[in-house]
């Protein structure tokens, strides 16, 4: 378990929502039935002799303070800090708040992700700093310990208690770290009792009636024998896993490896979603240089991490880094519910697009030639030879893979009809004809002069005056001398010859 | 120790052993599908396309047709339950067209990569898949490794492949099972500059064997491809065209000398 204390959390909201406040005394104040009171201040305020708790006519008479006032506001607190809890998704897959100011994440399996326990202290640390917040993080083997490692830091901004030790590291620590009310601490320290240790050593089965049950549930909490549970905040829809790098690194290899630990993270949070990714974005910040990203779309949703790292793999080879990267961060632009894998009896008569082998194809020549190079047509009802047909991705899209509803072309071509090697922009030809409208008798093409035995046509189509860019021509199929057919055609607005098309 | 050529009756065995050689393993147990017209199943060892094998289609040429064969081929592929693969490197590959000739474009995925070298990888990568029936590519050059390449990835997977090859390819090494030469034929004898006659009800088209693993190089065969329907078989000869012998030779030599006028390089 995982607990962030942000300990002074209602000035950085602000100073991060506006920069202009940074580094000026600022007292927040609220007004309570005893007058106002400081709810918090800036250390700049702090060094002034100001205190939270403090009423507000002690600060403000403090002369040689100029301190910003500012109305405390709750509500927007609690929503930032649930905005912030959304942002520790990329870490771990449930976290919670306490208090007003105390996350909590649960890091269950999640140190094999970061390398170790040390490296995902590190990690959430220092990503939080990146954020302009000061933050104290602890790992702990249960919720209280951590609580109270992260409010009693000791030295550093991070504690780490390994496995086993989590009482060891507690038991010195005073009695608000077991987050019992002022009322019993004070109880209790008339009785001499000031540090957790001591009051470990008290007899349980008195506890109950002399305190209250709280002060047995927390020592239950801290020892593990009663579960605590994390109340988790819901997820927003995006899932993002990044890396910061401290230093920068320039190697190839190292990146790729960071890439692909990252890959697995992202797959650990799919799963725990019942989702698979259908479109990734990778992210890398450069040092010097302008950032890279790139984008990897997938035929079918999957939460597999070898898959997703052989695809990104395809990808990111190509790319050219020009400066050190300072942070790769990876994220989840599109997913959807990971499909059923329904067993099919007769695996040969199923579609080919229910089967893994096609998938995994489809993912990777998009991976490496592009999503728009892995497409699949469809003809459509259209006069202009251009566009008689639409092309769509295979991949990052559901879509794709719906059955055809649209009605087939009502004029069936004969297959001599169309070429089968077709010019997307027609071909300028210098062609000779006898008559103004007449079909071509002789044309020139790739240096070669062919002299026309046959032709069919014309085929005269017309676009309507409504089409921007409308056309009129006179199509026709032409049998050379020596048997070699060609589409051409006349434009019938500029007169000029045209092909468009080879039966080759 | 001096080479010297092999006796007249060794060769059928020496051509045997060469058969075995390059032939694939479990040449038996491989199912062969037509490729639509019996006369260029004669022309295919194993007499059809059978699983695993790369067949080669050399156009003669531009307009020649060579594209027409593998793609009323892939008509009898596409239900074998695998997926087409269409690899276009240049962009010329028309739909509304191949849908003409009977490919359901549902079955079909099109792969445009933009370099050379991108596009035999994705002929690699496609022939490797298990799911895939058939691939149709336009490979400019192979050279001899790739081409290896290739031929391993389809016996492995059972995959066809279709390649239409340029005409230069001809000198270039093959390890496909067959390499065909498709030229076209002017349709008729009349051959005259400008004649306002009608056009013919079929385009004719010569094929003929450049390489094969089994069978004579040098078999040919002219087809005739329907104008309406677009059925394509054996070119009957007609007893008619020997009505005007003189006439035909004179013409023949005026065909000879329009087709050398016309010969690409």
């Amino acid at each position: 378990m995982l607990a962030v204390w942000l300990p002074n959390w209602p000035i950085e909201r602000l100073t991060s929502k506006q920069p202009e406040l940074r580094g000026q005394p600022l007292l927040l104040e609220n007004t309570a039935s005893r007058g106002q009171r400081v709810v918090a201040c800036s250390p700049e305020a702090r060094e002034f002799g100001v205190q939270p708790g403090m009423p507000v006519a002690e600060a403000t008479a403090i002369s040689t303070l100029q301190a910003v006032r500012l109305t405390h506001d709750a509500e927007a607190d609690r929503r930032a800090l649930e905005k912030l809890a959304d942002w520790c998704h990329r870490f771990s897959p449930t976290v919670g708040i306490e208090d007003t100011d105390t996350l909590l994440l649960d890091a269950t399996n999640l140190a094999p992700l970061y390398g170790g326990e040390g490296p995902l202290v590190e990690q959430i640390s220092q990503g939080l700093t990146r954020l302009g917040l000061t933050a104290h993080v602890a790992l702990a083997d249960n919720i209280a310990a951590a609580w109270a490692l992260a409010h009693y830091p000791g030295s550093g901004t991070t504690r780490l208690a390994p496995v086993g030790e989590s009482i060891a590291a507690v038991v010195s620590l005073p009695l608000a770290a077991l987050r019992l009310d002022d009322i019993t601490i004070e109880t209790l320290g008339r009785l001499g009792i000031e540090s957790v240790e001591e009051v470990l050593a008290l007899p349980r089965s008195e506890l109950a009636s002399r305190f209250g049950p709280e002060l047995l549930t927390r020592i239950h909490q801290l020892l593990g024998d009663q579960a605590e549970v994390i109340r988790a905040v819901a997820h927003s829809e995006r899932l993002t896993t990044q890396w910061l790098l401290e230093p920068p690194l320039t190697k190839w290899t190292h990146i790729n490896k960071i890439l692909q630990q990252l890959l697995r993270r992202l797959a650990h949070l799919l799963a725990a979603r019942d989702a698979g990714a259908l479109q990734l974005t990778c992210h890398l910040e450069c040092q010097a240089s302008d950032d890279v990203s790139f984008d990897v779309r997938l035929f079918r949703p999957t939460a597999d991490a070898a898959h997703l790292m052989e695809i990104v793999a395809l990808r990111s080879e190509r790319l050219l880094l020009t400066s050190p990267v300072t942070a790769v961060k990876v994220h989840v632009a599109k997913y959807a519910p990971l499909a059923r894998q329904q067993r099919v009896l007769f695996e040969r008569e199923s579609h080919w697009q229910h089967s893994t082998g096609v998938a995994a194809l489809v993912d990777r020549l998009a991976g490496r030639l592009g999503a728009e190079a892995v497409v699949q047509c469809r003809v459509q009802h259209e006069a202009q030879a251009e566009f008689a047909y639409t092309e769509q991705s295979l991949v990052g899209n559901l879509t794709a893979r719906k059955k055809s509803t649209a009605k087939p072309p009502t004029a069936k071509l004969a297959p001599l009809d169309r070429p089968l090697h077709f010019f997307a922009k027609p071909q300028r030809v210098e062609t000779l004809s006898f008559l103004h409208e007449g079909p071509p008798i002789r044309f020139t093409h790739g240096g070669q002069q062919y002299v026309v035995a046959h032709h069919r046509g014309p085929e005269r189509i017309e676009t309507g005056w409504w089409r921007r860019r409308g056309i009129r021509r006179d199509y026709y199929r032409v049998e050379t001398t020596t048997g070699r057919r060609f589409w051409l055609f006349r434009c019938l607005r500029r007169q000029k010859w045209y092909l468009h098309g080879a039966y080759e | 120790m001096i080479a010297t050529a092999p006796s007249p009756t060794k060769l059928p065995q020496l051509r045997g052993m060469l058969e075995r050689l390059e032939a694939p393993r479990y040449d038996h147990q491989r199912t062969v599908l037509s490729t639509g017209v019996t006369a260029v199943d004669r022309l295919l060892p194993q007499r059809g396309l059978q699983s695993g094998m790369l067949v080669e289609w050399v156009a003669d040429g531009p307009g020649s047709g060579a594209s027409l064969l593998p793609v009323a081929a892939l008509k009898n592929l596409q239900h074998t339950g695998g997926a087409i693969v269409v690899i276009d490197r240049e962009g010329h590959f028309y739909p509304p067209a191949a849908s003409a000739w009977g490919i359901d474009l549902q079955h079909t995925i099109v792969i445009r990569p933009t370099t050379e070298a991108d596009e035999l990888w994705a002929i690699d990568q496609a022939l490797r898949s298990p799911d895939v029936a058939a691939v149709l590519a336009w490979p400019e050059r192979i050279d001899s490794f790739t081409f290896r390449r290739l031929q391993l990835a389809a016996e492995a997977s059972g995959a066809i492949g279709l390649l239409v090859r340029p005409k230069r390819a001809q000198q270039e090494p093959s390890w496909a099972a067959a390499r065909l030469l498709v030229s076209p034929l002017p349709s008729s004898a009349n051959v005259t500059e400008w004649e306002e006659s009608n056009p013919p009800d079929c385009w004719k088209l010569n094929v003929s064997v450049l390489r094969s693993r089994r069978g004579r190089p040098g078999q040919s065969v002219e087809l005739e491809v329907d104008e309406q329907t677009g059925n394509i078989h054996e070119a009957i000869q007609h007893p008619t065209t020997d009505r005007l012998p003189a006439r035909a030779g004179r013409l023949a030599t005026q065909l000879a000398h329009r087709a050398s006028h016309e010969q690409t390089a």
